[in-house]
């Protein structure tokens, strides 16, 4: 099965959905002059096959597209970020041997208006091919950072630009055209120290493409909002932000620290470097703010294997974070909600096991999850030795 | 010759007023001429002699007075004043350059008006929930005045950066002092409404509120306190808006339940104290191991009791009339007027402009879509109102109208769907997921 991503604005719109043969249906960007507004999900076999595009799409347009309509009709839009009013930024790609998707963001990155300082770390390379691609674009800075870890590659970029704004980009993922004046129009109140865009899914050709978006995938909605210690547990703080699409101020490495390097890609703790930074920032008392305009495009992983790595290394990562808590930050926070996660998760977990036919991928996630969960304190102890390790080393 | 007299009342709070004053020194040019006063109420700080070793370039006039509340301070600070414009500030808030010339032209025209200037919290880094919820509300109160198409109310007239024109002033009689620790400000926006004198917002006068350093949690109880005392107070002087007052509303609902409510609170005055001295710490301590939601019921719990205690010790010995009256039921005082849209929703706002009624229906083609309702001491509605108050409030009615023209009975929202429609203006992450899961399950 197969879905078509789409990018429709609603003024001008073809008059059927054309779809290729293995096609089921198509996930759609709605935009309202240029600005994105919502989505809409259309199946081949729905009973609305017939009527025009338009219709349809209205029909199962999300709440989003609905309210800015209204503004626009109503004549009550605002205004779009003024570029010179901005703060500076670099744009940080942190990759390992993904020269396709990192030429693809590259371009991407140099299609928009604003051209802002960008810096590819490279992170633990097995061949020197990011460095041949990167030597293509002039522009472009490359750094080589030898040490694994997303993290390591991240702090490694914020030590090596003097940006007001640093806004990293996952390689697998490319801009929209106004990402980053979108990103960044959000600092304008200081206590923002980090915002968030929206990250829809570039392609959905495969099964496991489309499982992860229908779980969520990176979905946080398509309204602007700011989120804070009361709004959101700081352990939710995924809620407002990802690494693939997340723009910090420069100022929050001295407020809250670096990236922790013993969480995320390229160490045992799988994932969890974005989620810790936010948490912290929310915990210390601060904003993240969540842009939907400031959209980009992700390539989801396309085996069925890798999507299972993902959702053991999500919840194992979840549980990383709350050992560093309990034990290095003496949080009791994080006690009660390992108890609540497990509150839910037993049901779920029992659940899963009776009705087995129900799957919609062929693994089973709660069983997945929760053996990332558990793994999770152990793993994150031994990253964090590793990481030592480094520190006295160097 | 002084074009503003800036009326300051301070409680001992030296060093803020010292910042507050450097802050007036530092007003941009052509910032019209003015005069401070301030009415130092039972400082023991030091104040004084701040006050009157200050060099300013401005006249700088000091009272004393022994402990007679905001309230009374200002209408003695007021009293003082020399021109024509009276400028309100607090002592915690400290005003950017442009404060005092943005308030001055704010009144320009000579036309009579209150103008609320916005002083949001400085900027300050705590993770206490507490502070989170205070900066959020104070936040949340100047955005809401900042939206073009906002209806302004009696709650938004508050006396931490306001001017008016002192005939106005004089006119309603400036603030009540029996309202001295709470609700003086609203009391006073009350009487400003009945006299019919316009709220205008100045965001360019702005100042920035200390307040981190001037509110806490254990202050927050005291205030419960203070405002269900002044509530009552309030219903009682202002009757004819008692359904718009939380303890008016309480203390008249009918059956056993209140009865005996009351009947306990009567007698339990002697806890208030012990309460508010050790609910802080439990609250910090819940907030520590993560009891959140707890901890949010049980402050919750705590203000609602301490309110309405104080709004009985407000009642006082009229408690058993003031109980025994009926809930007067919220009614226009003037029949509203029907407006169509059909005609185009330019005219619909010229004739509301025109018309400034206290209530109206909109309709399209005869069929109902919105009913601006009366509210008590609110503007009267005018044509700006309408959009903003049509979009977030009638957008399933109003949906069909914009797309097509039309409005069918049984599909108010034409094409949308109802869960997009149910939706609407809603932030919340979770219900944003259900909606998308929704989007995915459908078809």
């Amino acid at each position: 099965m197969a879905l078509a991503v789409l990018d429709l604005d609603i003024d001008r719109l073809p008059d059927r959905l054309e779809l290729t043969a293995d096609q089921e249906g198509a996930l759609a960007l709605l935009r309202l002059d240029g600005a994105p507004c919502g989505q809409a999900i259309l199946w081949r076999d729905a009973h609305d096959n017939m009527d025009p595009l338009r219709k349809r799409l209205l029909r199962a347009a999300n709440s989003s597209f609905w309210e800015r309509w209204l503004e626009r009709e109503l004549g009550l839009s605002h205004a779009d970020p003024d570029p010179a009013t901005l703060p500076g930024a670099t744009v940080v790609i942190c990759t390992r041997d993904r020269t396709e998707d990192l030429e693809r963001c590259l371009d991407g990155l140099l299609a928009m208006p604003d051209q802002p300082d960008i810096l590819v770390v490279d992170n633990a390379p097995s061949t020197d091919g990011t460095r041949a691609l990167v030597a293509r674009y002039p522009m472009v800075r490359y750094l080589l950072e030898p040490r694994p870890g997303l993290d390591v590659a991240r702090n490694t970029a914020i030590r090596n630009s003097s940006s007001e704004i640093i806004a990293f980009i996952d390689d697998d993922a490319v801009p929209d055209r106004l990402w980053l004046r979108h990103l960044l129009r959000n600092f304008e109140d200081a206590m923002v120290l980090a915002a968030g865009g929206l990250t829809m899914a570039l392609e959905l050709d495969a099964p496991a493409q489309i499982a992860f978006q229908r779980f969520g995938g990176f979905s946080r909605g398509f309204k602007r909002f700011t989120y804070d210690a009361l709004t959101t547990d700081p352990f939710d703080a995924w809620h407002a932000a990802a690494g693939v699409n997340l723009a910090i101020r420069r100022s929050a490495t001295d407020l809250i620290g670096l990236f922790d390097e013993a969480l995320d890609a390229g160490t045992l703790s799988c994932a969890g470097g974005d989620t810790d930074y936010c948490r912290r920032i929310l915990t210390a008392g601060y904003r993240i703010a969540y842009d939907p305009q400031a959209l980009n495009w992700h390539r989801h992983r396309r085996s069925m294997e890798e999507l299972q790595r993902q959702v053991y290394g999500y919840e194992c990562a979840f549980f990383a974070i709350l050992t560093k808590s309990l034990l290095f930050e003496r949080n009791p926070r994080a006690l009660l909600r390992g108890l609540k996660w497990l509150r839910h998760q037993l049901p779920s977990l029992a659940r899963s096991f009776r009705h087995q036919q129900h799957r919609t991928v062929p693994f089973n996630i709660i069983w997945v999850q929760t053996r990332g969960a558990f793994a999770g304190p152990g793993r994150y102890l031994r990253a964090r030795r590793v990481a030592a390790a480094h520190e006295r080393r160097s | 010759m002084t074009a503003i007299s800036i009326i300051i009342p301070s409680h001992n709070r030296r060093d803020l007023l010292r910042s507050l004053l450097d802050a007036l020194v530092a007003q941009q040019p052509a910032t019209p001429p003015f005069e401070v006063i301030i009415v130092a109420d039972k400082c023991r700080d030091g104040t004084q002699a701040m006050v009157a070793a200050y060099d300013a370039p401005f006249p700088i006039s000091l009272l004393e007075q022994p402990g007679v509340g905001p309230a009374h301070a200002r209408n003695i600070g007021a009293r003082q004043a020399s021109a024509d414009l009276l400028l309100f500030l607090d002592d915690d808030v400290i005003p950017t350059p442009g404060l005092v010339a943005a308030h001055a032209q704010a009144h320009d025209d000579g036309v009579d008006r209150a103008v609320l200037g916005p002083y949001p919290p400085e900027p300050h880094i705590s993770g206490q929930h507490f502070r989170i919820l205070t900066q959020r509300w104070w936040n949340a109160h100047f955005n809401e005045l900042a939206q073009p198409g906002h209806r302004f109310r009696y709650t938004d007239l508050l006396t931490g950066n306001l001017s008016m024109p002192r005939r106005v002033w004089d006119a309603v009689g400036g603030l009540d002092p029996q309202f001295a620790r709470a609700r003086e400000d609203l009391e006073l926006g009350v009487r400003l409404m009945k006299a019919g004198i316009p709220f205008h917002y100045a965001p360019e006068a702005l100042g920035w509120h200390h307040e981190y350093l001037t509110t806490s949690l254990h202050g927050s109880f005291r205030r419960a306190k203070e405002e269900g005392r002044s509530d009552a107070l309030m219903a009682l002087k202002h009757p004819e808006m008692a359904a718009a007052i939380k303890a008016a509303r309480q203390l008249r609902r009918k059956g056993r339940g209140t009865r005996i409510k009351y009947g306990v609170l009567r007698h339990s005055g002697l806890l208030d104290r012990p309460l508010m001295a050790i609910a802080p710490g439990l609250l910090n301590l819940m907030e520590g191991i993560g009891l959140i939601r707890a901890r949010r019921r049980l402050r919750g719990a705590l203000l609602e009791y301490l309110y309405a205690r104080g709004a009985m010790e407000g009642l006082g010995p009229q408690r058993a009339d003031f109980m025994a009256q009926p809930v007067p039921g919220i009614a226009p005082p003037t029949p509203g007027i029907d407006i169509d849209i059909a005609d185009g929703i330019e005219a619909a706002e010229l004739a509301l402009t025109e018309h400034r009624p206290e209530s109206a229906r909109i309709l399209y083609r005869g069929e109902e879509i919105a009913t601006l309702s009366w509210t008590p001491m609110t503007e009267r509605w005018s044509g700006r109102h309408l959009r903003p108050y049509l979009a977030r409030r009638a957008a399933a009615r109003l949906i069909p109208v914009l797309l097509d023209g039309s409005m069918q009975a049984g599909q108010p929202a034409g094409q949308a769907s109802n869960s997009a429609i149910n939706m609407l203006w809603i932030n919340d992450f979770s219900k944003q997921l259900h909606e998308a899961q929704w989007q995915w399950a459908r078809g």
